[in-house]
């Protein structure tokens, strides 16, 4: 009976080096270093009521439309331009993933008042978010408008006015490429103020003549 | 040949029956172990304590010893930057998939753009893409392994580096030693120093005209060099040794090993490289049946309201690309015939129609057109794997890849970033082809191929389409 005692000892104990070593191999190598975060004083937390609560969000999209403030804007990363637009407004440019797309903060009376930004399409990717994800928490679109300028004719706009945002999305994948963000209005007046791109007469294009 | 492009493409799915019987084998091992600590338990009592510790040890570093094992395999597996292909396997005969030697040791040629290069110097010249890598291995192994898409280099298709020297008897063209000649030599005449540069390690004393830094003009002069031996794209044991021994100054008849200080022969290895890739073509087998099922079985694809000539056509190509990642992405899509001569694509999966196409005249521009609604298909269905914003900076980089795509939006009311994509894996899948998506008022009748000719006149488009689909051709 003392023997077996023993080996039952030795055995706990040899299960417990055990799931050591398994929890050694899951702890980083000491050479690899944590992705640099960026320290974003205001706003937090951040908005949930766009943004599916679980996302990751990068610092952008950590912006609140009428809240966050230039100081805190000009701490986001990759910042390549500000400029003062003609109706004192002032305009931040960020590098994005495409370099003819830049990212953009208006602000207006020292706070931000319009966004957009490219999000990324690799699912590991900081930002990422499926377009039912963003449904699950906008719900539907007070309008959807298909054909961009920039993105071609199969790429949709979901415009959710009232909640001053807008997506612009490839519906057949289920995917986001960007996301505006703007003070609560109405469609038309989103249209007509932000809806640059929005080209409904697009069409596929015919080929092989 | 069929059966074997049939085994060929199942590999992927005995592969994975083959994981699944390792982890049954594994579980087995597994359930003996436990056994065996049963089996201790009894032991204890008619034995030792010392005996069902050293069991419990035994156990656990075998178990430390398969994580371990474990662990190390996986790391291996994610630092391949690249996967490859579908069907890329050595052999395939493409020299991207394929390992060449240098003193018995295998590498592999890092930038893509520098294997386009060499296999398209290759195909001019019609001889094996691989002899030509092997001798750019043997003349400059670190370029070839450590030099990627985005070194300078690369981008400017120029190197001068690593510069050799050698003394070379002046009436025979053959080496005699490396480094400079001593004093004795040059005195005794018939003799000079020689200087090797590029990429090829080109002679200055010999070809002092040849611009032996510019990458592509030095893979040419190469090619041409070894042409004088290799007749065509086979070539015997006996012409591939002769072409070598003449490229490398060595002694007709020996060894190439003899003057240079090799420790091992420059002959042999790249007549073993050549072997271990040689080329397969991918050729469709023929269809006894119904065409249309066929592609429906082979590939998931629907092809609605097609002649048989045209179901034919894209069963080729379907067949031709087979080893790229290009079938599985446009899988489960539906081509339908259309009547006017125009075509586009209209959606994605599920039934929709994804695409609609005039069944074109020529096999040639059928396949092109084809292929081209079909990559519309990957970057409208497939964003995720499309690279769609990689295609899009190669855009904003180095201009469209056609005609049609820089002027889609005048030419055809579509967006130029978009048929730049389209055109990219068209091109890409199609190297002999140089014609036009739509024909706008200026568009020129007769475009090169931008990914396939030399120069390469879109690498980085090319890099990235190599990045979607896998290498090709």
């Amino acid at each position: 009976m003392k023997k077996k005692l023993l080996f039952i000892g030795v055995l706990i104990i040899s299960v417990i080096i055990l799931i050591g070593l398994f929890f050694l191999f899951l702890i980083p190598k000491s050479g690899t270093k944590p992705a640099k975060e960026i320290v974003i004083p205001t706003p937090t937390p951040p908005n949930t009521k766009i943004y599916n609560p679980n996302l990751k969000l990068s610092p952008l999209q950590k912006t609140i439309i009428g809240k966050t403030t230039d100081s805190v804007i000009e701490q986001f990363p990759n910042l390549q331009k500000k400029e003062v637009l003609p109706d004192g407004s002032t305009k931040y440019s960020f590098a994005s993933q495409l370099i003819s797309r830049p990212n953009e903060v208006v602000t207006h009376g020292g706070v931000a008042s319009f966004e957009k930004i490219l999000l990324p399409l690799e699912p590991e990717k900081e930002g990422y978010a499926k377009l039912s994800d963003y449904i699950n928490v906008l719900g539907q679109p007070e309008k959807t408008i298909k054909g961009s300028n920039y993105w071609g004719w199969n790429v949709s706009t979901y415009v959710f006015a009232s909640r001053g945002v807008a997506l612009t999305t490839n519906s057949y994948a289920g995917l986001v490429y960007e996301i505006s963000l703007f003070k609560p209005t109405t469609v038309e007046n989103y249209i007509q103020t932000h809806g640059q791109d929005i080209n409904p007469r697009l069409s596929p294009p015919n080929e092989g003549q | 040949m069929d059966q074997r492009d049939q085994r060929q493409r199942r590999r992927g799915a005995v592969d994975r029956i083959n994981t699944g019987i390792d982890a049954i084998r594994k579980t087995q091992t597994a359930i003996k172990m436990a056994r065996t600590a049963g089996t201790a338990a009894e032991v204890i009592s008619t034995s030792e304590i010392w005996i069902p510790i050293v069991i419990v040890v035994a156990v656990i570093l075998i178990i430390v010893a398969i994580i371990l094992g474990t662990t190390s395999g996986g790391a291996i597996d994610l630092g391949s930057a690249n996967p490859a292909p579908g069907g890329g396997s050595p052999g395939s005969g493409n020299i991207s998939s394929c390992q060449f030697t240098r003193a018995g040791q295998g590498y592999s040629i890092k930038s893509s753009i520098l294997a386009g290069w060499i296999t398209d110097a290759a195909n001019r010249a019609s001889i094996p893409p691989s002899v030509l890598a092997s001798v750019a291995m043997h003349e400059n192994q670190n370029f070839l392994t450590t030099y990627d898409n985005n070194s300078p280099e690369i981008i400017n298709n120029n190197f001068c580096g690593s510069e050799g020297v050698s003394c070379t008897n002046t009436t025979t063209n053959t080496n005699i030693h490396v480094g400079a000649c001593t004093l004795e030599e040059i005195q005794r005449g018939g003799v000079a120093t020689d200087r090797h540069r590029g990429l090829l390690q080109i002679s200055n004393y010999f070809y002092p005209t040849v611009n032996a830094c510019n990458i592509t003009e030095s893979l040419t002069w190469a090619t041409n060099k070894l042409k004088d031996y290799i007749l065509n794209s086979t070539p015997t044991e006996a012409q591939v040794k002769a072409a070598i021994t003449a490229y490398g100054g060595f002694t007709p008849g020996q060894p190439c090993t003899s003057h240079a200080g090799y420790p091992y022969d420059y002959c042999d290895e790249v007549w073993q490289d050549y072997q271990n890739c040689q080329t397969t073509n991918i050729i469709a087998p023929p269809i006894s049946g119904d065409k249309r099922q066929a592609i429906i079985d082979e590939f998931n694809v629907t092809m609605n309201e097609f002649d048989d000539q045209h179901l034919g056509w894209a069963w080729e190509k379907l067949w031709e690309v087979s080893n790229t990642r290009f079938t599985s992405l446009i899988a489960g899509s539906t081509i339908q015939s259309q009547t006017g001569n125009i075509s586009s694509q209209v959606g994605c999966f599920g039934g929709q129609t994804s695409v609609k196409i005039f069944q074109f005249a020529t096999r040639e521009f059928f396949q092109y057109l084809l292929t081209h609604e079909l990559g519309h298909v990957i970057a409208s269905c497939r964003p995720s794997e499309a690279r769609v914003y990689d295609a899009r900076n190669a855009f904003d980089r180095e201009g469209a890849v056609s005609y049609y795509a820089a002027n889609a939006l005048h030419c055809a009311g579509s967006e130029n970033y978009s048929e730049d994509y389209a055109d990219m894996i068209t091109y890409y899948l199609n190297p002999s082809a140089g014609l036009s998506t739509k024909i706008c008022d200026d568009s020129p009748r007769n475009p090169p191929n931008p990914l396939h000719g030399n120069p390469i006149l879109k690498p980085i488009h090319k890099n990235v389409a190599e990045e979607v689909l896998g290498n090709f051709p």
